[in-house]
């Protein structure tokens, strides 16, 4: 999967719909509703005065996004982009923002029957983001909760 | 009642004409008052403008804000006559400026989303006691003002002849003074004259509470016979009853009383035939004298979101244009004519950029011509004698920034009126003319607009300043080492103020800082000169455009910055001999007998692969207020003109514009570049 599309129709025929892509030997997944495009991994402007996993701002189509490491944002060592890495561009009520990932696995279809309850992770930083896990096909998908992703960005201010 | 949007605009419409319109009477009254004179033009003016008001008000049902319009119109209606009423007569103009002010406060409570019910009763009283001195009449009948009271109005009494009754509506069907207007609507087929209490059913929804308690009092004569008009009253939707108060009388009679009366109550007669006015008539009139008005400027009223969209297109577009211009497929290729197109496209593109951003250039006079009232009420209240002058005012601004400035220059006049400028008796005592001068001034230089208050007063004692700043405990280094323009500065440090009282205008040490922080949110810097007994400057200095900058490319490693040309005063290689190191350490460059710290740009953004010989690279020397500095950079690449976009808010709160990064812009090959702030840079590095 290089260039792909996903258009956003009616949010009946997308609820349930994860995207899903590789993290080191774990799967995420995040809902459909919230990505707009994906694309291959392009220049990004590195951005001084931001954590690390902050990669930059890359120009999409004319708008400046903020580009995020999702393996580094989880603390996971950071792998060396290839062919296979894409951005994820999502958008969360106004706000867009591109996810780097290591590769990307395909659309699943979440049911009733898939949920998983969330257990106590020993990583705290993970669990707040984690929206619920899903058993599809014998592979546990952790999705995240977009909205928590970003709303941290907006309190940041005290941590500085 | 309409929909919810249209009454919103409708409302937006009012609040918009009714406050431009007191701006201009606010202006037409200080000359006035200046000439002790009203010209033919003025009072034609002001009777229009509170006519105008009066209708609209009463269109949205704001009534405070009509009476006192209407009050204010009465008053202009006898001057039209004679202006020689004025005479003797000087509380016009503050009884004038009071009504304003008063329509003002209640503008303020409808914009915040209160009902407007200020209490107009004692302003309307003085300015019908004014009124009545103009005219030599006794003020009119009370009732016009009272119709609220419970006074006995004349309908009540028996002996006009006419048929009276009184009608009572069906328990809680609401809105009772609307149905009584569409009763006396229907009434007026059947009735040769007919009148009601209460009056103001159409206008003021009060009259239902009046109507329910005491029911709705109608007296008529009737065309053809009595029984038809009951007829009609009894069949009237929501009416429950109606009791017959008195007959009525014999038709010599009736027609005896009636003369009497009409003598008697010129005015109530007169009032009745302008309240029924339907509201599209009234809606019609106020248009066409709103157009009058307008038509002397030709503007026309443009919803700013709309401006910014088409600014940002444009923005869009230019960059567009730079990519197609410049792109890489076209590299090394013979296209003469499509480089002959590609400049036209290129020239046209710079000049519908030059245009868009000018749409949002307003004069500075609108703010300015603001203080003239600032200054004549303190003047007054402070018992000084000042006058503002204002040169440059046709200078222009960018409406948001006009609009950002206008709390901070109010401040700084106050603060020029209260702190700066002597009382007469003091400025006489020390050998000045009493009457001290304002000076509120707008320069363009190119790059920036310098906005200059300047005031002859007494002007700022830097001992004083010092003093206090150390009783403040504000003081973070040894006093020998503050320069008086920083001293000066001290004054816009939060917590600060010299003034030992407060004063209703200023002294809480809470103005300047805010003053300062206001300016720095638009781009703009704040300097204060002073000398002591002489006088007191604020200098504001705004870059013209925010959005388009003419930036130098500079390339550090792999990463290319934008410098905005503005801050560079010049760039050259470094020679060996111009290196030196002070006694920290710190890399400096000496030029033409000046030393200036070094600041690496690979250092303070960490950038991988840059040049690191000094002698290597290109150092830039770049100022910013008093500083300056010399960027290190491996080279520069070229100018051009740069849309500068601010960063995502995603980085809003890491206060990026604090390291020096003031936002981005979109290269032509589509990569990204950071721009730079160099005010910023100086002060963290």
């Amino acid at each position: 999967m290089t260039e792909n599309t996903v258009t956003l129709n009616n949010d009946d025929d997308l609820k349930g719909k994860i995207l899903t892509f590789n993290v080191g030997d774990q799967r995420y997944g995040i809902e459909i509703v919230y990505t707009i495009e994906i694309i291959g991994m392009q220049h990004i402007t590195r951005v001084p005065g931001v954590p690390s996993y902050i990669k930059g701002i890359l120009n999409s189509r004319g708008k400046v996004v903020p580009a995020i490491d999702v393996s580094m944002k989880f603390g996971k060592e950071p792998k060396p982009y290839d062919d296979r890495t894409s951005i994820i561009l999502i958008q969360v009520n106004d706000l867009s923002i591109a996810l780097i990932v290591e590769s990307i696995e395909e659309v699943i279809t979440i049911t009733d029957e898939n949920l998983a309850s969330v257990p106590e992770f020993s990583q705290i930083n993970s669990n707040k983001y984690v929206k619920y896990l899903a058993n599809v096909n014998n592979q546990i998908n952790i999705v995240l909760d977009c909205e928590q992703l970003f709303s941290d960005a907006i309190t940041q201010s005290n941590f500085n | 009642m309409g929909t919810l949007d249209t009454k919103d605009s409708m409302l937006d419409m009012f609040i918009f004409e009714t406050s431009t319109l007191l701006d201009q009477l606010d202006e037409i009254m200080i000359e006035a008052e200046k000439d002790k004179a009203f010209t033919t033009d003025n009072v034609n003016e002001i009777f229009r403008i509170m006519h105008t008001i009066k209708g609209s008000a009463g269109m949205m049902s704001f009534d405070c804000i009509a009476t006192v319009a209407h009050k204010i119109e009465d008053l202009f209606f006898v001057i039209r006559e004679d202006h020689s009423k004025l005479e003797g007569n000087d509380e016009i103009f503050d009884l004038v400026f009071k009504g304003s002010d008063f329509i003002k406060l209640q503008i303020e409570e409808i914009q915040n989303g209160n009902e407007p019910d200020g209490d107009s009763e004692q302003l309307v009283n003085e300015l019908m006691e004014c009124h009545a001195k103009l005219t030599g009449k006794a003020p009119a009948p009370k009732k016009e003002v009272a119709e609220k009271k419970t006074t006995e109005p004349a309908l009540n009494k028996d002996d006009d002849g006419l048929v009276s009754v009184r009608v009572f509506f069906e328990d809680g069907c609401l809105m009772e003074n609307l149905r009584a207007f569409m009763l006396i609507t229907s009434l007026k087929e059947y009735c040769e004259e007919i009148k009601y209490y209460p009056e103001d059913i159409e206008t003021n929804s009060e009259s239902s509470a009046e109507i329910v308690e005491n029911g709705f009092l109608v007296k008529f004569k009737s065309f053809t016979t009595d029984k038809d008009v009951f007829d009609v009253i009894q069949s009237a939707l929501n009416v429950k009853n109606f009791e017959i108060i008195n007959e009525g009388k014999k038709e010599e009679e009736h027609k005896e009383e009636q003369k009497k009366e009409e003598k008697q109550k010129p005015v109530e007669v007169k009032k009745e035939p302008v309240k029924p006015k339907t509201p599209a008539e009234q809606a019609n009139n106020t248009i066409s004298q709103l157009k009058s008005g307008s038509v002397k400027q030709n503007l026309i009223n443009v919803n700013l979101t709309k401006l910014d969209q088409l600014m940002e297109i444009v923005g869009e577009v230019v960059i567009t244009e730079s990519m197609v211009s410049a792109s890489p497929d076209l590299e090394g290729l013979q296209l003469d004519d499509f480089n002959k197109s590609a400049r036209q496209l290129r020239k046209l593109t710079s000049e519908l950029r030059d245009l868009v951003m000018n749409l949002r250039m307003v004069p500075v006079s609108g703010v300015f011509n603001k203080m003239h009232r600032l200054v004549r009420d303190m003047s007054k209240d402070l018992g000084k004698d000042v006058e503002l002058v204002i040169e440059g005012g046709e200078t222009e601004l960018d409406k948001t920034i006009i609009d950002a400035l206008s709390d901070p220059l109010m401040h700084l006049v106050r603060n020029s009126m209260d702190h700066g400028i002597e009382t007469i008796e003091e400025r006489a005592a020390a050998g000045k003319p009493e009457k001290g001068t304002v000076i509120l001034s707008a320069e363009n230089t190119g790059g920036e607009v310098i906005i200059t208050i300047h005031d002859n007063g007494k002007g700022m004692d830097p001992q004083k300043l010092m003093a206090k700043a150390r009783e403040n405990g504000l003081l973070t280094k040894d006093e020998q080492d503050y320069t008086e323009r920083e001293i000066l500065n001290f004054v816009m440090m939060a917590g600060f103020s010299t003034k030992e009282k407060v004063t209703e205008y200023s002294g809480r040490g809470v103005g300047m800082d805010v003053v300062k922080k206001n300016i720095e949110k638009v781009g703009g810097i704040i300097n204060i000169e002073s000398k002591v007994g002489e006088g007191t400057s604020f200098i504001i200095k705004i870059p013209l455009t925010l959005a388009i900058v003419m930036g130098m490319k500079i390339k550090v490693g792999d990463s290319v910055y934008t410098l905005p040309i503005n801050s560079m005063k010049e760039s050259f290689k470094a020679d060996k001999g111009q290196l030196i190191n002070d006694t920290n350490g710190t890399e400096m460059i000496m030029i033409r007998g000046e030393c200036y710290p070094i600041i690496r740009l690979q250092n303070i953004y960490n950038v991988e692969n840059a040049v690191t010989d000094l002698q290597e690279g290109i150092l830039i020397l770049v100022e910013a207020d008093d500083k300056r500095a010399c960027l290190f950079t491996d080279r520069l690449i070229g100018q051009q003109q740069v849309v500068v976009k601010s960063m995502p808010n995603y980085f809003s709160s890491y206060n990026l514009k604090d390291i020096g990064i003031s936002g981005c812009t979109i290269l032509g090959d589509g990569s990204i570049s950071l721009v730079l702030d160099v005010p910023s840079i100086l002060n963290a590095y």
